[in-house]
């Protein structure tokens, strides 16, 4: 009985100490972020870095999706244009954003800042053509983001295509693969499902193009993914396109700069993908 | 070597041990990517089959940590079908090891029953040779009484294989029955009931060692509300104080994870409600999936 009581103590004691340590870890990020956010306001160009950066890095993901987590409050539209700026500028073609807030607790909308591609409705381009050519100017980067950076995407001139940016909800994991069931047992009887119903991996194959074709999906599955929260959860991110997926959790909070991106590129050249091998 | 361990606590790791288990919530059900087996055995010089084979000495620590910290149900990634892309020899080699491990468990049936330890392998069982399916189908039918400790296996397993799997269930569903499905009672729910994990809930906590932050097509459906703990120790060479620094992170994340998780179970239960899900056409439907399931495996056991 006394032992349990000793060990209720200690436990409780450790429960508190790490509580404390996230808190003081918190606080810390926060004033970190401060002094950056007023480092960076003086020294806009943080793309030529990313540039330097980009010739060192072996491998590149096509795809980047971003994760955010319902209870993050430090990712705004002015970071998703600062992430979707450096991913341009190393040229990662295609990014998806799941944000899993509610409009209320700021959930991102990016039809307010992005391009419909006209392929599907969650599919935009970024940047607007007519903004490109604005930030495109040689002073182009003095707005500044609500973590605090220089906003501008090219601040030196240089010319990049747009970005395809998928818009992901949570209607497009488990739900969307009940629903490309139910259309086959719809349909089980016609001869195309029957065929797939052979082989197991036809069936798989059909399935694949039936979740890419609703979701507008004409990209590589997502190799790379940064989750903003302060835990790591895929909060049911596409079950059937992340199986690969190399996941980095950016603690909520924390700065995010082009130095942060370059980091998780530079993790990603390095882990090496053995597909089962 | 048994498949849980004697493992003998210091007393420091029994103090560490309580405190955990008396403070704060026990994880349910954790998942395991038991991955840097081959990593151990290059390191240390030895062949790839001897790291799998110490890789499988320390499920059995595992297995009795979770067992004695309260843990009701484990899963292990042990081969994926992915795997199949390996050479022969090593893929051989595993078998190999699989057929000695299941043969063991068979000659130990009692001390499972004692631990009341079901075993339940996960996965598409007719890739794999005959002889050790049926050791596999044997293993599951002897222990499927018991209900202390479930441990799944996922062996020639891939999570696009087992939602595949599950669809396929719903598709040949018989047409001629009295009361066939319904194209509404086709959701979320009712796949996630087809699924090898049927009678599972989804993991709390998922661990995977090795560095590697990639999830490699393990349980994709089920860990959308898991917490994820990658650690960097190799497999063979996780300590218990790794496995309870992966129980406090879990007891860290688990309050800010309870809102999301709770809105996930209010969604599943409006969606059972609104799609008769617990109506009399689907249940029997997910019964005959049991019943066809078993049918199988006792197929297999008499091969």
């Amino acid at each position: 009985m006394m032992m349990q009581i000793v060990c209720l103590l200690i436990g409780r004691l450790l429960l508190i100490c790490v509580a404390a340590y996230e808190l003081l870890q918190q606080l810390g990020l926060r004033l970190h972020a401060l002094a950056r956010r007023s480092y960076d306001y003086w020294q806009c160009d943080q793309h030529e870095f990313l540039r330097r950066a980009k010739h060192q890095l072996e491998k590149l993901p096509q795809h980047l999706v971003l994760v955010i987590a319902p209870d993050d409050c430090y990712v705004d539209a002015s970071l998703l244009k600062l992430v979707f700026g450096y991913a341009q500028v190393v040229g990662i073609p295609y990014l998806s954003v799941y944000d899993t807030r509610t409009p209320r607790l700021g959930y991102v909308e990016l039809s307010h800042f992005c391009q419909p591609s006209g392929k599907s409705d969650r599919c935009y381009l970024w940047p607007l053509k007519q903004k490109k050519e604005q930030s495109l100017q040689p002073n182009g980067c003095k707005a500044v983001a609500a973590n605090g950076t220089a906003n501008g995407y090219a601040s030196n001139g240089g010319h990049y295509a747009q970005l395809q940016v998928y818009q992901i909800g949570s209607s497009d994991g488990h739900a969307l693969i009940a629903d490309v069931c139910r259309e086959l047992y719809e349909n089980r009887t016609t001869t195309q499902v029957q065929e797939m119903l052979k082989q197991r991996q036809s069936l798989t194959d059909g399935i694949d193009g039936m979740l890419n074709k609703r979701l507008g999906f004409a990209v590589p599955e997502p190799e790379l993914g940064i989750i903003f929260s302060r835990q790591t959860c895929t909060y049911g991110l596409l079950p059937w396109h992340v199986r690969f997926t190399e996941f980095h959790t950016h603690r909520s909070g924390r700065y995010f700069d082009a130095k942060s991106f370059a980091k998780v590129l530079y993790k990603y050249a390095r882990c090496e993908q053995r597909w089962g091998k | 070597m048994s498949w849980v361990s004697d493992y003998q606590y210091t007393f420091i790791q029994k103090i560490a041990f309580q405190a955990l288990q008396l403070s704060g919530h026990i994880p349910h059900h954790i998942a395991f990517v038991m991955d840097g087996n081959r990593r151990f055995a290059r390191s240390k010089q030895l062949d790839k089959i001897e790291g799998h084979s110490r890789g499988f000495s320390k499920l059995a620590d595992v297995l009795r940590w979770c067992l004695d910290m309260g843990i009701r149900e484990v899963t292990t990634f042990a081969f994926s079908i992915e795997n199949f892309k390996r050479s022969n020899e090593e893929v051989e080699g595993l078998f190999n090891l699989a057929r000695d491990k299941f043969s063991k468990l068979l000659e130990e049936t009692s001390r499972l029953d004692e631990h009341g330890i079901r075993i339940r392998v996960i996965g598409n069982l007719l890739l794999l040779p005959a002889d050790l399916q049926r050791l596999i189908a044997t293993a599951m039918l002897r222990t499927e009484r018991n209900d202390k400790l479930f441990l799944n296996v996922a062996f020639a397993y891939t999570s696009r294989d087992e939602i595949t799997q599950a669809v396929e269930a719903v598709l040949r569903e018989d047409e001629q029955a009295d009361d066939p499905l319904q194209p509404t009672d086709i959701n979320e729910r009712l796949l996630e009931a087809c699924l090898y994990t049927r009678h599972s809930p989804p993991p709390d906590l998922v661990f995977r060692t090795s560095g590697e932050t990639r999830l490699s097509d393990f349980m994709m459906w089920q860990l959308s509300t898991s917490v994820l703990y990658f650690t960097d120790v190799l497999w063979p060479q996780i300590t218990i104080w790794n496995f309870l620094a992966s129980i406090v992170a879990y007891q860290r994340d688990r309050c800010r994870l309870e809102d999301y998780r709770r809105g996930e179970r209010l969604h599943s239960v409006q969606l059972a409600k609104s799609s008769e899900f617990y109506s009399l056409r689907v249940q029997k439907f997910l019964l005959k999936l049991d019943a066809n399931r078993r049918k199988l495996l006792i197929a297999l056991a008499s091969n």
